[in-house]
């Protein structure tokens, strides 16, 4: 049987391909001319058996088409001996793998391949020797677009307008102008919270525990929606990619990946020090100052070891840092005397009176590299406790001013507003009058015969049930309004003692975090036959120089 | 004796401020005071809530 027989007998595949980039309003490209094309050019070579394959909206720089593969797969199977494109672009513009299909796969599986206005045949070996050349410029222009695509974008994003896919959390597009972000109400709250966390000195696994706890929703539910707590599923690298979002602090990123040649699909990350970050596009959901602190605090927070659970929470974690070798200290805890007693008093032991730091390159590699600036965590916190102390005393001395702020501040926020319940009762008060006022008339109307017995009994029923709706509202208020007037009280005598409550008693990771930016521990030195340690207390504010009395 | 020994061997701690920031110590602190208090005052309305809910 002749190779052109054998082809008659197969069936005839008629492939249409359009992407987007070749303009679906090109109406001489567009898929409903290829097919009236492909059609007549069939018919006219007696090829009557003929199906459909196309691919709208594909492009042609790569292979995975699903009516191409579906056709790749017939193909296999034997069921098709030719295939028609309107043009060789139509079948692909990667000129190596467009090549290898049509020099090594159709002739392997005795498939004729015909491109209408490019004249190639692979039968009749037409213009076959010019292909792989026609091949090479249909491959330059699908690149060449993908460079003025890029190109195009990469201005925009300069320029500060957001060319991505879905906004960051908290974050939307405005309406007015797609480029442009704006706050999302509903979830930038969450974003504040993150960061506040994070500023509190809470690391990212803490933070994504406390939404979970807190019920936080997510935004994507990728597992099974069934699953309730798949809907606050955070993750320690989902907070740790919020919080180096710049586009919190009102910048755009210009490019987080750079994709590593026009045909691939792998993509290189670029590192946070070449980021490109363009300021001030848009409302920013924290302050660029607090943004930056998050930084520091992120990249100055060791990992936590696993190993055994120690009972001492290590409240200056990530803050406490060798004087000599500049590594942070390792917290460790004293094995001996597990009881908590003291051996000498018998006194119990809290946690922290068991703990100590020590130098992590000592730790690590001996006395010969550096030593162990060991300090006890109970005399580092009584040291810092007692200096923050000062300092607040030295910078709270004429507070005056700002306890009244306070005061009238938290007056405002969380005492009831009586005006307007007090409105609504003198409202329906009112109204209660008035509905008295209608039966009055309503009764004069009946007998008068203005009224009808059924209209007046359905029109009284229904003020009735309103006057009583009224009066159970009223009691509610009246109850509600004594309440707030014994909360009341009791909130303006806390508010009245507020100097009180307004003291650092104890150290807590908020306020470590808050006011120091790192300690300092140094060696411990003999002077005058006295062991001396430095400990160093960086802030993160600018000092004051106490005033000295006359 | 005993109490000499022990008290050679404890160490004097020499405590050094250093400053490093933008903000006022003033600033700091009363926002960090503020912060707490509400904090406090929340706990202390929620107790409150609590126990006469309870009553």
């Amino acid at each position: 049987m002749s190779r052109k027989k054998q082809v008659y007998e197969k069936i005839t595949a008629l492939y249409c391909r359009i992407s987007l980039d070749d303009g679906g309003d090109n109406e001489s490209m567009s898929i409903s001319n290829q097919k009236i094309m492909l059609r007549d050019f069939a018919e006219k070579h007696g090829m009557f058996q003929y199906e459909y394959y196309v691919d709208d909206g594909y492009t042609g720089r790569n292979f995975n088409r699903p009516a191409f593969q579906r056709m790749i797969a017939d193909i296999e199977a034997g069921k098709i001996g030719c295939v028609i494109t309107k043009d060789l672009s139509r079948l692909g513009r990667n000129y190596i793998e467009a090549g290898s299909y049509i020099e090594i796969f159709f002739p392997k599986h005795n498939v004729r391949y015909i491109a209408i206005t490019d004249g190639v045949d692979s039968l009749t070996r037409q213009e076959m020797d010019i292909t792989p050349f026609k091949n090479i410029l249909n491959d330059m222009y699908s690149r060449d677009i993908s460079k003025k695509v890029l190109a195009g974008i990469t201005t925009r994003s300069r320029q500060g307008k957001f060319c991505g896919g879905t906004p960051p959390f908290g974050l939307m597009r405005d309406p007015e102008d797609k480029g442009h972000l704006i706050i999302d109400p509903e979830t930038a709250p969450i974003i504040r919270k993150i960061y506040d966390y994070a500023l509190d000195g809470m690391g990212c696994m803490r933070i994504s525990k406390r939404l979970m706890e807190e019920k936080i929703p997510i935004t994507h539910v990728k597992a099974n929606t069934e699953f309730d707590a798949n809907y606050y599923s955070w993750g320690g690298a989902r907070i740790s990619h919020i919080l180096r979002n710049p586009f919190y602090k009102g910048a755009h990123l210009v490019f987080r990946t750079h994709q590593k040649g026009i045909r691939s699909n792998t993509y290189d990350i670029i590192p946070r020090e070449d980021w490109e970050i363009i300021e001030g596009c848009h409302e920013a959901i924290v302050t660029p100052e607090e943004w930056e602190q998050v930084q520091e605090l992120i990249d100055r927070k060791p990992p936590i070891m696993k190993g055994n659970v120690c009972p001492f929470y290590n409240l200056f974690h990530g803050l406490v840092y060798c004087a000599t070798c500049g590594k942070s200290m390792q917290v460790r805890y004293e094995k001996v005397g597990r009881t908590g007693k003291n051996r000498f008093t018998g006194e119990m032991r809290e946690p922290i009176d068991k703990a100590y730091y020590i130098c992590q390159t000592y730790n690590r590699m001996g006395c010969k590299v550096c030593s162990s600036h060991k300090i006890e965590a109970r005399d580092l916190y009584n040291l810092v406790l007692k200096d923050i102390q000062e300092l607040a005393a030295q910078a709270m001395k004429d507070a005056d001013a700002f306890y009244q702020r306070l005061s009238s501040r938290m007056e405002r926020r969380y005492l009831v507003d009586a005006s307007q319940t007090e409105k609504e009762r003198q409202r329906l008060e009112a109204r209660n009058q008035e509905i008295d006022g209608m039966f009055l008339s309503l009764y004069t109307d009946k007998a008068k015969g203005i009224l009808t017995e059924q209209r007046f009994v359905k029109l009284t029923a229904a003020l009735e049930q309103e006057q009583e709706s009224n009066q159970k509202r009223l009691h509610d208020l009246t109850m509600m309004q004594s309440r707030a007037d014994a909360q009341e009280s009791e909130v303006r005598t806390f508010i009245k003692e507020i100097r009180r409550y307004a003291t650092i008693e104890e150290l807590d990771e908020a306020v470590l975090n808050r006011l120091i930016s790192r300690i300092l521990i140094g060696e411990v030195k003999k002077v005058d036959g006295q062991k001396v340690q430095e400990v160093r207390i960086v802030y993160n504010f600018v000092g004051e120089i106490p005033e000295i009395a006359a | 004796m005993e109490k000499s020994k022990q008290q050679k061997n404890k160490v004097r701690f020499v405590v050094v401020r250093e400053f490093s920031g933008e903000k006022s110590m003033r600033e700091t602190f009363e926002q960090l005071i503020e912060r707490q208090t509400c904090e406090h005052f929340e706990e202390w309305l929620e107790q409150r809530e609590m126990a006469e809910n309870a009553a």
